[in-house]
């Protein structure tokens, strides 16, 4: 495991964002706005699932309406985190917070996946009407897990650098 | 004489409690990461459904009303952690241009998006054009908040 964190630590990717000038902060950049896109917006869900907003609204179309935005949000959120993790993947590796978030981003994925599927075969009247406790449940743990990501993501920066 | 305030806030008991506990430091910028996000979250719906980009069959005062509690709740937040993690640095933050350009966009966005709420909850036939245009100088004041922040954020 530790020979393949080192050749990404050396590969060009890496260095780039490691040694050029401007690149690790680009990155970052990028990184922060694929999380407000992806969070901020994937809030709305969670809210209508939990029966505090959008209530008129069937659940199958505040989520038809959001997710290509949340979706794009997240692919950018993953694929500049890794970018960020060739620069520094052996120390990411021994840290703590890095592997709780990797931990919670599972859970949270997993969280989706299942609502995702539940929501497919989910009759008429629970889509339409007040959230089952089974879809607040996965609200709640939805915000709970991305809110410790963010948290463990600011934590990084003060333990791994 | 602000200069005074600043040098009084930092050798508060208060600032140098924070300022000398790396893990209180960290635990309050992670909350302020947090606040942050209810803010964009906010600023991000409001404008997006201005804009007629998302939810555009949602009548605009569906979505005004709680992302304006989304504002408030995140503005909360950040402004509470915001000040702690400014006081033990007081004087040098606030000579810095991204800090100084952030608090002027987030008051900015901040004021524009409660005003337009209550243009909007108290005139729910806003035209279609009036709200894209709120909606399109919404998100260019919300994106270049988050710019803003990064930039802020990478230079501390």
């Amino acid at each position: 495991m530790l020979e393949t964190l080192e050749w990404l630590e050396n590969t060009g990717l890496a260095r780039i964002v490691r040694e050029s000038l401007y690149g690790f902060q680009i990155v970052v950049g990028i990184h922060i706005l694929g999380l407000i896109f992806s969070v901020g917006l994937l809030l709305w869900m969670d809210l209508r699932m939990l029966g505090v907003c959008l209530t008129d609204r069937k659940l199958s179309e505040v989520y038809g309406a959001l997710s290509r935005w949340f979706v794009a949000g997240f692919t950018v959120m993953i694929l500049s985190g890794a970018t960020i993790f060739t620069g520094f993947a052996t120390s990411a590796y021994g840290n703590t917070y890095f592997r709780i978030k990797i931990l919670l981003i599972v859970l949270a994925g997993i969280n989706a996946v299942v609502f995702h599927l539940l929501l497919k075969r989910m009759p008429a009247h629970v889509d339409a009407g007040a959230p089952s406790a089974a879809v607040r449940s996965a609200g709640l743990l939805s915000i709970l897990f991305w809110g410790a990501v963010i948290a463990c993501g600011r934590m990084m920066s003060y333990t791994l650098f | 004489m602000p200069q005074d305030l600043f040098a009084a806030l930092e050798s508060s008991g208060f600032a140098r409690a924070i300022g000398s506990s790396l893990p209180i430091t960290a635990w309050l910028s992670a909350f302020h990461a947090i606040g942050f996000t209810l803010v964009m979250s906010s600023g991000l719906a409001w404008n997006l459904r201005a804009a007629g980009l998302v939810l555009a069959e949602v009548p605009a005062p569906a979505i005004a009303r709680p992302a304006a509690r989304l504002l408030v709740t995140g503005l909360t937040v950040s402004v509470l952690t915001g000040f702690a993690l400014f006081a033990p640095r007081a004087s040098s933050t606030v000579a810095n241009a991204a800090f100084q350009l952030k608090v002027v966009l987030i008051l900015l966005a901040a004021i524009a998006q409660l005003l337009f709420t209550a243009r909007v909850l108290s005139r729910p036939m806003s035209s279609a054009h009036s709200l894209r245009a709120i909606g399109a100088l919404g998100l260019v004041l919300w994106l270049s908040l988050a710019v803003t922040a990064c930039w802020f954020v990478l230079i501390e």
